[in-house]
This record gives C-alpha cells, sequence and structure tokens, in this order.
C-alpha cells in the first residue's frame, strides 16, 4: 500500500503534472530517433478523488487512498495551447529589478490581503496604480497604503545602497572649505535634500547628486585629524564614514 | 520523507509505457501497411503523490494493482489522453 498521501495545493500539482509530461515529452523525443513512428500526447486529463480542507488561508487537497469513501472529484484537463494563447494568458515574467512582495518587510497579514487582490510585486502595484484603482477602499481600508509605499521605498533603497569612494577637502569659489563626497547612489531622491552631521555639527549641504554630495565646513565643526561624517542622503539612507585627514605630500 | 511507494512509478513513466507500441501494422502477404495516427486511453489508475524533504511534489501512479473486490477498495483515479502520430517521421 502507498505511503500517506500529502497535502497540495491545485497550482502546485498542476506544476508537477506538467514536469511529468515535460519527462515524457523528452523521452518519446528520444525514442523518435529509432522508431519510424513516434506519437505527442496532446490532451491529458485526470479525474481525482481528491479531499479538500479549507485552514483559512488556503485550500489543500489530498489524494484518496486505498479504502477511503467519499472523496470529491476534481478534473485537472491540459489541452495543447499556442503560443499566442500563452502570451494572451499569462501574465509576463517578473522583470529584473522587480521587487517581489516577499523581499518587502511587510506584515503576514498585508502580504496575504495583496495576495488575494492578485499583487504579488512592486510592478503590480504600480498597474493598480495607473488604472486608479484606490487599493485602500478596495481592501476595506485594511491595507495601510502609506506605510506599504515606504516599505517598498525602503526595499529598493536597500538594493541600490549609497557607496563612498572619495572624500576631499578643498576650498571652493568663494574660498571657504568645502568638504566633497564623491561615489555611487547618493542624493538619488529629488524630493529629499541630504542632510549632513560633521563632527557632531550640522553642515550645510551646498550642492548634491546622485555621484557627489558638497558640504560647506566651517570653524564650528573643529575639523581634527579624525573626522566623523554621518550623511543622511533620504529617509532610507544614512551612511557614517570617519575621514582621516594626512598631508598632501 | 517518504518517496514514491515502489509499486508505483513516476507519472511520467506511466504515459511513455502506455505509448510503447510500435504502431505500424504490417501484412506483407496481404500486401497491406497500416498505422495507428491517433490514440486515445482512458484508464483507471492509482496515485502515490508524496512530497520530497525540498517541498517537491511527486506523483506517483500505476494501473490498478488489483482486478478481484476486496474489502480494502483501491482509490481509482482516471487518466485520459490523447497521442498522435507527431507530423514529421524521423527522417523526413
Amino acid at each position: 500500500m502507498a505511503n500517506e498521501n500529502s497535502a497540495w495545493q491545485l497550482d502546485d500539482f498542476v506544476d508537477s503534472l506538467v514536469v511529468e509530461l515535460d519527462k515524457t515529452r523528452e523521452t518519446l523525443a528520444v525514442k523518435a530517433i529509432n522508431r519510424p513512428l513516434s506519437y505527442t500526447v496532446k490532451e491529458v486529463a485526470l479525474d481525482l478523488n481528491i479531499f479538500p480542507s479549507y485552514d483559512g488561508d488556503n485550500v489543500t487537497f489530498i489524494t484518496a487512498q486505498p479504502g477511503q469513501q467519499g472523496a470529491s472529484k476534481v478534473t485537472i484537463q491540459l489541452g495543447s495551447i499556442t503560443d499566442q494563447q500563452v502570451r494572451a494568458t499569462s501574465k509576463a515574467p517578473t522583470a529584473r529589478g522587480d521587487i517581489n512582495l516577499d523581499q518587502i518587510n511587510i506584515d503576514k497579514s498585508t502580504k496575504k490581503k495583496l495576495r488575494k487582490l492578485g499583487v504579488n510585486s512592486v510592478d503590480d502595484l504600480k498597474q493598480i496604480e495607473q488604472k486608479n484603482v484606490d487599493l485602500q477602499k478596495v481592501s476595506d481600508n485594511t491595507i495601510d497604503y502609506s506605510a506599504l509605499a515606504n516599505q517598498i521605498r525602503k526595499t529598493r533603497r536597500d538594493q541600490n545602497p549609497p557607496r563612498v569612494s572619495a572624500v576631499s577637502l578643498s576650498a571652493g569659489d568663494d574660498g571657504l572649505p568645502r568638504l566633497s563626497i564623491r561615489g555611487e547612489n547618493l542624493a538619488v531622491d529629488p524630493r529629499f535634500k541630504p542632510v549632513a552631521v560633521v563632527n557632531k555639527t550640522i553642515a550645510e549641504v551646498t550642492s548634491c547628486s546622485d555621484k557627489e554630495v558638497t558640504l560647506h565646513i566651517s570653524a564650528d565643526h573643529a575639523l581634527s585629524r579624525d573626522n566623523e561624517v554621518i550623511l543622511t542622503c533620504d529617509p532610507f539612507a544614512v551612511m557614517k564614514v570617519n575621514v582621516r585627514a594626512g598631508l598632501t605630500p | 520523507m517518504p518517496g514514491i511507494d515502489e509499486a508505483f512509478m513516476p507519472f511520467w513513466q506511466i504515459v511513455e509505457r502506455m505509448l510503447s507500441f510500435t504502431g505500424e501494422i504490417d501484412n506483407p502477404a496481404a500486401g497491406v501497411r497500416s498505422y495507428i495516427h491517433r490514440c486515445e486511453i482512458d484508464s483507471p489508475v492509482e496515485l502515490d503523490v508524496v512530497r520530497d524533504e525540498h517541498g517537491v511534489l511527486h506523483i506517483g501512479s500505476t494501473p490498478p494493482l488489483y482486478y478481484l473486490n476486496t474489502t480494502f477498495l483501491p482509490a481509482f483515479h482516471r487518466l485520459r489522453f490523447a497521442a498522435e502520430l507527431s507530423e514529421a517521421r524521423h527522417g523526413e
């Protein structure tokens, strides 16, 4: 007698079934090399005797085993479809740079609600926004959209963190000292001007871009051999740089 | 974690084995040669569905193991599929 059957979800089962049928196709293709006649499987249907169960989140099925009576019947039918039909009925593969819901630090309940609305990634959310759908209303105000948007921005920022490649002190056009911080992904959010603290004193940011942030340094900053620069590029990227002053040879 | 029961075979094998016929009916004496161009199979099967340690679902299957009426009746699922002769025969 077989082992205890495992519970499965429909997509899980269909995925396994498709993998099995792919193996059949590959084997038949190999056989066709030496056989004059070869066959292709066109349509497959499986009538399954199953017991469904619902745990509050998901419906799962267990295939009936010998001796078990009263099972429900599910028919899974796999037909042949054309490339065009696949394109018309399938969701586009996840684009590079898209963020899956699993990568965002939001509570399980929000993730579950979003999935029920068919939202699995940030791109899905964007598409909903573009169609002017108010997610908050659709979800009966159970999804805090602003918190979600912030988490998405944070996740995006985490994937492109600021990187410092060089720091230098020089005199600006007005003759006042300027501290220039160069690197990658520094001031990338145009809605937010970076905030800098040098040796525990706020420093004015005179210019900023994704490659360079320049600070105005005054006597209040008390530059010494070792200096601490804290740069808040945006609400999701704060970095601390220790700048050691050295003599130019 | 249990694998597929040894009395069962992976699902792909059952389909492949059901299609293990030559497909050609040759009677040189009568001067007749026929071939099967489409075949439809509708069969009861038993299933063993197990999940491995990686969470992957495996579908084991077998034709009915017993034909006798017993007190412990197997659960018969039903497999239907159609197979058609490939469009291009080998070498053509």
